[in-house]
């Protein structure tokens, strides 16, 4: 039986399986940046992580005046058979990621593909890939929010804004231009916002809105 | 070895096959454009995950 048994056999003989793996670690390596299926992306994390793991011991120790470790380099030369990226992973490699106690590759799932509906992910560098802009994250602060108190921001920041907008609604025939410039202006930043962060919230009460608009002209 | 007397009608493999049932995939919201997309993946609209681009013109 084969209960508990760790990893995957991605379909392929032992022999078959290892080559792929080294494949794809060399290939992560030298792009930093690979596309595959989810199970090989997942399946090369662990190969690759236990080889860098060892280039970056290597490289601590003879930063910290060890002689070169010759053995790392070649137990790592077994599956990495590419003597440049072998030179690149003990130097350049390793010292991006000496700081890091493991994690240094990031695996970001992409949904499926069209020919074969094979779940694809990206497997990439964590140091090779930094770049984030906090803006299209959402907040900490949102994500720790109740769904009772995000409609509850939601029904007010609404509430707030019918407010606004009624005035100026039965105030529609007076000539004063300046007002509705205000008011539109008032409008669209608010709405925008709400549109933007509380998507399945803001229908119902954006619809109740018109209702009312109507209902003052009327 | 025990074997069935009988075999089943359609009727009783349908009425079995009644509880298959699929189910649809939970879907949320890319917290950077706004389009639907399943969790824990990369936005097919714009391309962000967890503030990063993950979907361009090299891969
Ligand atoms: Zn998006």
């Amino acid at each position: 039986m084969r209960h508990n048994v760790e990893g995957r056999k991605l379909k392929r003989t032992a022999s078959h399986r290892r080559a792929l793996l080294r494949a794809l670690t060399v290939s992560l390596l030298r792009h930093k940046r690979i596309r595959t299926t989810e199970a090989k992306a997942k399946e090369a994390r662990r190969f690759a992580e236990a080889i860098i793991t060892r280039a970056k011991n290597a490289y601590l120790a003879e930063q910290a005046g060890s002689a070169t470790n010759i053995h790392a380099r070649r137990v790592v030369a077994r599956d990495i058979n590419d003597a440049a990226i072998l030179k690149e992973l003990f130097s350049e490699i390793a010292q991006k990621v000496a700081g890091r106690p493991g994690g240094y590759t990031r695996v970001v799932k992409l949904g499926q593909r069209i020919g074969d509906g094979a779940r694809v992910a990206i497997l990439e560098l964590v140091d090779y890939n930094t770049e984030r802009d906090e803006n299209a994250v959402r907040s900490r602060a949102k994500r720790m929010m109740s769904r009772a108190e995000r409609v509850a921001r939601s029904r007010a920041k609404q509430a707030e804004l019918e407010a606004k907008q009624t005035p100026a609604v039965a105030q529609e025939e007076a000539p004063a231009e300046e007002a509705v410039i205000e008011t539109t202006a008032a409008e669209t930043a608010p709405v925008a916002d709400a549109a933007t962060e509380e998507q399945p919230t803001t229908e119902a009460p954006a619809a109740e809105t018109a209702a009312d608009g109507d209902q003052a002209k009327g | 070895m025990p074997n069935p007397k009988r075999k089943h009608s359609k009727s009783r493999r349908d009425k079995r096959r009644t509880h298959y049932k699929a189910t649809a995939p939970a879907f949320g919201k890319c917290p950077n454009c706004g389009e639907t997309k399943l969790h824990h993946t990369a936005c097919n609209a714009c391309g962000y995950y967890n503030g990063r681009v993950i979907l361009n013109s090299t891969l």
